[in-house]
């Protein structure tokens, strides 16, 4: 090994020593966060919303090992049942009129017509995509409106509640895909209006 | 990416592919790194040589050049040409002394000259030599970097799919070790096999300027030397 060798190993050293410390560099260190503990439960069963039930009595949680020793199996499918129909029928009327989970009722600053199209479909592509359904699939109609409105730029503020579906998760799902949106794109140059008021409807289907 | 932390979780094939490559790539830099000092020590000298040469033509100065013509490839040509042409010189004179010249005779001068040629050609070829020395490994690693990594590669890809064998599972947890050791050894390969290459056709290309340099040196001197061997039958 001669001199030109070692020079070889030398270079070797400082280029792979490179290599590792701007590896290193990229890291960026981890902020210290609190650390909470916590235990899992099991996701509270949505249950179907009459018109004449309470809001509140929907979101109580009960674990499941509760539900299963207290109410029998042949009692809880006979309070089921008058309840299921007509979901099943409303279901299969979204299904038939092909409605979207996401249906959005428009309003101007000024109390005219929005009346661009392209614009409304971007708006729902955006927050759908955020949007993660935790009751896709199930026999269920759950209802959330959010209300919120897009200044010119396309900023998205003030984003409410505005109709609680009776699931304190399914209304949480819905207000955080707008939150999560955070921005569309502006408004169209010919709107002349301010902002846009919109009330966002949530609905499950099937 | 870091490749340290690649190299670490590795399989052991790999671990040993990849530092084959570390190894090839430090022997090859070191090649790299020692031609282009001997090239430019060569380079330096001839260029002092040609410099002195290019106003000293005449045969009888060519003794005066001294230490130059043994530090450089043109100067130990010139040398071994001025032995050979000492030792005809010898020869013909004797030879000449006793018979009367011939268009016999002058063929056998010919015929003689072309030993000093043959010296220096001799001479040229031991220098070219000493210039190529290292080429055929660095020739070598060009080659079989590239294999080695896809060794590496094959391997990587075969250890993946045993493990899906095994696991019954495609899932990327299991697939993605296997192709991550497969893609990193050709890697290694390329970066070593590439460098190699480029530093093999740069002294390459000069080694085949520097001999045709060479071959122009010797048919001028022979020339000259030629010129003056028939002076002396004359």
């Amino acid at each position: 090994m001669n001199r030109f060798h070692i020079m070889s190993v030398v270079l070797h050293g400082v280029v792979l020593s490179a290599i590792f410390i701007s590896g290193r560099a990229h890291l960026q260190p981890m902020p210290n966060l609190e650390v909470y503990r916590v235990s899992l439960a099991p996701l509270p069963q949505p249950r179907v919303i009459s018109p004449e039930q309470p809001a509140e009595e929907i979101h109580e949680i009960i674990p499941e090992e509760k539900l299963e020793e207290k109410v029998p199996p042949k009692k809880e499918e006979k309070k089921v049942e008058p309840a299921k129909k007509p979901v099943e029928k409303k279901a299969v009327e979204v299904v038939k009129t092909g409605l979207p989970d996401i249906k959005p009722k428009v309003y101007t600053g000024s109390g005219r017509g929005f009346t661009y199209s392209y614009y409304l479909n971007i708006l729902l592509n955006r927050i759908s995509k955020n949007w993660h359904n935790p009751f896709r699939d199930q026999d269920v109609i759950l209802k959330s409106v959010i209300y919120f409105e897009v200044d010119k730029d396309g900023n998205i503020y003030g984003v409410r509640l505005e109709e609680t579906s009776g699931n304190e998760i399914y209304n949480e799902t819905a207000m955080r895909a707008v939150i999560v949106t955070r921005s569309l794109p502006p408004l169209p140059d010919e709107f002349v209006d301010d902002y846009l008021k919109v009330h966002l409807e949530f609905l499950t289907a099937r | 990416m870091n490749i340290f932390r690649i190299f670490i979780e590795s399989s052991t094939a790999a671990q040993t592919i990849m530092v084959i490559l570390v190894i090839f790539s430090i022997w090859s830099w070191g090649i790299f790194l020692k031609k282009l000092f001997d090239f430019g020590k060569v380079r330096r000298s001839t260029n002092r040589f040609m410099a002195n040469y290019a106003f000293h033509k005449e045969m009888k100065e060519w003794g005066n050049f001294g230490i130059q013509l043994t530090d450089n490839p043109c100067g130990r040509i010139l040398a071994s040409g001025l032995e050979e042409f000492k030792r005809l010189k010898v020869r013909v004179s004797a030879h000449l002394m006793h018979q009367k010249e011939t268009p016999k005779e002058h063929t056998f001068i010919n015929e003689l000259s072309d030993n000093v040629r043959l010296a220096m050609e001799r001479t040229k070829t031991d220098e070219i030599a000493r210039l190529e020395a290292s080429l055929p490994a660095l020739s070598t690693f060009v080659s079989v970097s590239p294999f080695l990594g896809l060794l590496g590669t094959v391997w990587g890809i075969m250890l993946a799919f045993l493990e899906i064998r095994a696991r019954g599972s495609a899932h990327i947890t299991i697939v993605a070790p296997g192709i991550s050791d497969a893609l990193i050894t050709t890697v290694y390969g390329l970066l070593v096999a590439i460098p190699a290459l480029i530093f093999y056709n740069i002294f390459r290309s000069r080694t085949n300027n520097f001999s045709n340099e060479l071959d122009k040196f010797i048919s001028e001197i022979y020339a000259n030397l030629r010129k003056e061997l028939l002076t002396l039958s004359q």
